[in-house]
């Protein structure tokens, strides 16, 4: 197999994607109007169509040129992401300390070989302090410190 | 005009020297540097963290906050490219070519002089820029209709596009992904809801906030955990060893005059930027320089130079954005959301219906300037110690202010979602080399865009000649397509010579 720019195969493809993605949901919601009286729809469209003709120009020289395969951050991708949705699940119903240590839990498996069990709890009980004194108290944010909703 | 301007700078003077003022332009400027020396986060992450704090402050202070984090992140950046050889930010990159170099040979107390009182000598000449030609940008742009409004706004992402490193194509694409994420809402002119998938929370459009915090800090966070690891600096920096010889004078001055210069240039471009003004400051040292083979060595002039055009290229920066309502780079973006969460739009009305604000602004760049070469040359020691705070503690802190900053805009875990999928795709963006700064200049200017085409529209009953019939409109036109054609030329000629330009 000859060696290609994948990197850029995936940049264009993502881009064509989301400009036919974007372009027929458009089309499917929003009035066009004329270029006299424009509607709402006409600019996305000729947005979506801009963007999938770029993604077109940056697929097909990419077919013919080698290039180097991107590698991916995944651990810390996953923790970090999942640390923050574990915070955003949390916040309301139980307020800032118990989602402040959620996150930081979850997160410090981003760097596991760094941050212990031990390590990331000690972090995780001064953060939600420093969040509580500075947040809530500090700043009088309307956040709940913490919150039991049963 | 003269007596005009001691007026204004006398008000600007009177707003900017308040207790109020002075304390957060000083939290500015230390939190600046603060995130300018640690690698891994920058002033534009730092900014969209406290992005939504700046809701609930008097909008005078807001933005000298913020600026003074933007500038400050510049004096710090340095720190960290001239004693560890890695850049603190994008913009001191070059200053790690001859600046570490420097520092090898004992003499890092000199190069962070050099650069401290570059970028405060630059600094100040792009401010005196400022005050002096922003009222004259402003007598001009009052004449602007919708047209010419929207053919800047294009000459401006194009040249933000095309003078970026990387690919011209992926940048445009770029701009016009942002566009599309900035048109989500309800529509200006119909009422519309409009790319919103009928979520409630997305008919005010996607906030800013959210968009910059994913794009720049999640992603950067995910790129760097594991990655950056702190490293001990060796050298001591006593004051005494700050001092430059006098030979290391004689070669800086002009050096720092022409960076000045050229960085001075870059910022009044809209979208040209810090980064690429203090390359060039470095290119142009080395043809200039007698006997070029110094540098990459120690060369003084390669610290004091770029280090003056990224200070004089962020102050400048600030006249577009100021008098034109048009950011030239992500962080100018991010001051106009400031602005505009305010209910003020930067424009060339803010200068006669807002004096207090933009000359407050403009003095506070004095105080803020000075408080930094306090900061940065009595106290490096504490920012060195600063450095050895390691990122796994870093992170999770960072995470905390995302999480509570986003919660906070509408204490809605809606935008906690949003900024999840919004990390998730700056992460991806990252990977795929599709540059994030287009995508947040065209997220901020795309309604402004499309409002000021579509106006266009009506006042020509549909024809699309009112773009190229009035002279500024087709002149900003004639530099965008000049501008394009320029970067496929240079593309072109890059594939004829081979591959091999990495």
């Amino acid at each position: 197999m000859r060696e290609r720019d994948v990197r850029d195969i995936i940049a264009g493809l993502v881009l064509i994607t989301t400009g036919i993605l974007a372009g027929i949901y458009v089309i499917s919601t929003l009035n066009m109007g004329t270029t006299a009286r424009m509607g709402p729809g006409m600019f996305p469209v000729a947005l979506s169509i801009v963007i999938a003709g770029f993604g077109v120009a940056v697929l097909v020289p990419a077919l013919f040129r080698p290039g180097e395969v991107p590698s991916v951050n995944l651990v810390p991708l996953v923790a970090i992401l999942a640390g923050i949705l574990v915070f955003g699940l949390m916040i309301r119903p139980f307020g800032v300390v118990p989602s402040v240590m959620a996150l930081t839990l979850v997160a410090s498996r981003a760097d596991p070989a760094s941050l212990s069990w031990r390590g990331a709890t000690v972090l995780a009980v001064i953060l939600a302090a420093v969040a509580t004194l500075l947040f809530p108290i500090g700043l009088g944010l309307l956040i709940p410190i913490v919150a039991w909703p049963w | 005009m003269p007596e005009g301007l001691l007026d204004n700078v006398a008000l600007g003077l009177s707003i900017a020297f308040s207790l109020n003022n002075i304390l957060y332009c000083a939290l500015g400027v230390t939190l600046g540097t603060l995130v300018g020396v640690l690698p891994g986060i920058g002033s534009l992450a730092t900014i969209s963290m406290l992005y939504p704090l700046t809701f609930h402050m008097d909008p005078i202070s807001a933005v000298v906050m913020v600026a003074g984090i933007y500038y400050g992140g510049q004096y710090g950046g340095s720190t960290a490219s001239i004693l560890l050889n890695l850049p603190g930010a994008a913009s001191s990159a070059v200053t790690c070519l001859d600046g570490f170099p420097m520092a090898n040979q004992g003499r890092a107390g000199v190069a962070l002089f050099v650069s401290a009182a570059a970028s405060f000598v630059a600094a100040s000449i792009g401010i005196l820029i400022m005050m002096l030609f922003s009222p004259l940008i402003v007598e001009l742009a009052l004449e602007f209709g919708p047209a010419e409004y929207f053919s800047l706004m294009v000459m401006g992402m194009v040249a933000a596009s095309v003078i970026s490193d990387g690919s011209a194509i992926k940048a445009l694409a770029m701009v016009a992904v942002g566009i599309l994420c900035g048109l989500v809402g309800l529509d200006v002119y119909t009422g519309a809801p409009r790319m919103t998938f009928n979520a409630l929370e997305l008919y005010n459009g996607i906030s800013l906030g959210v968009v910059a915090m994913g794009i720049f800090g999640l992603a950067e966070v995910i790129s760097s955990v594991g990655r950056v690891r702190s490293i001990g600096v060796k050298q001591k920096i006593s004051m005494k060893s700050i001092a430059p010889t006098r030979d290391d004078l004689r070669r800086s001055w002009p050096a720092v005059l022409r960076g000045t210069g050229i960085g001075a240039f870059f910022g009044l471009l809209p979208g040209a930027g810090a980064t690429v003004a203090s390359f060039m400051a470095y290119a142009v040292e080395k043809r200039v320089a007698k006997d070029p083979s110094r540098f990459g060595k120690g060369a003084i002039e390669g610290v004091a130079s770029p280090e003056a055009a990224n200070n004089a290229c962020d102050q400048t920066a600030f006249i577009p954005t100021m008098t034109l309502g048009i950011p030239g780079s992500a962080t100018m973006a991010l001051i106009i959301g400031v602005l505009m969460i305010h209910g003020i739009t930067p424009g060339p009305t803010i200068m006669i219906d807002r004096p207090d604000l933009f000359w407050g602004l403009v003095m506070s760049f004095w105080l803020g300037n000075i408080l930094l070469v306090i900061l940065n040359l009595p106290m490096i020691g504490m920012w060195v110690k600063v450095l050895m705070v390691p990122y796994h503690v870093l992170f999770p802190t960072i995470l905390m202010f995302v999480c509570i900053g986003v919660f906070s805009i509408n204490n809605n875990a809606f935008d906690i979602y949003v900024v999840i999928a919004f990390g998730a795709a700056g992460y991806v963006m990252r990977l795929l080399h599709m540059p994030a700064t287009p995508f947040l200049l065209g997220f901020v200017l795309g309604p402004m865009m499309e409002e000021n085409f579509r106006r266009a529209m009506i006042l020509s009953h549909g024809e699309l000649e009112i773009f190229v019939v009035r002279p500024l409109s087709t002149a900003f036109l004639v530099v965008a397509v000049f501008l394009i054609a320029l970067s496929a030329w240079g593309t072109y000629r890059a594939a004829r010579i081979g591959p091999a330009s990495a």
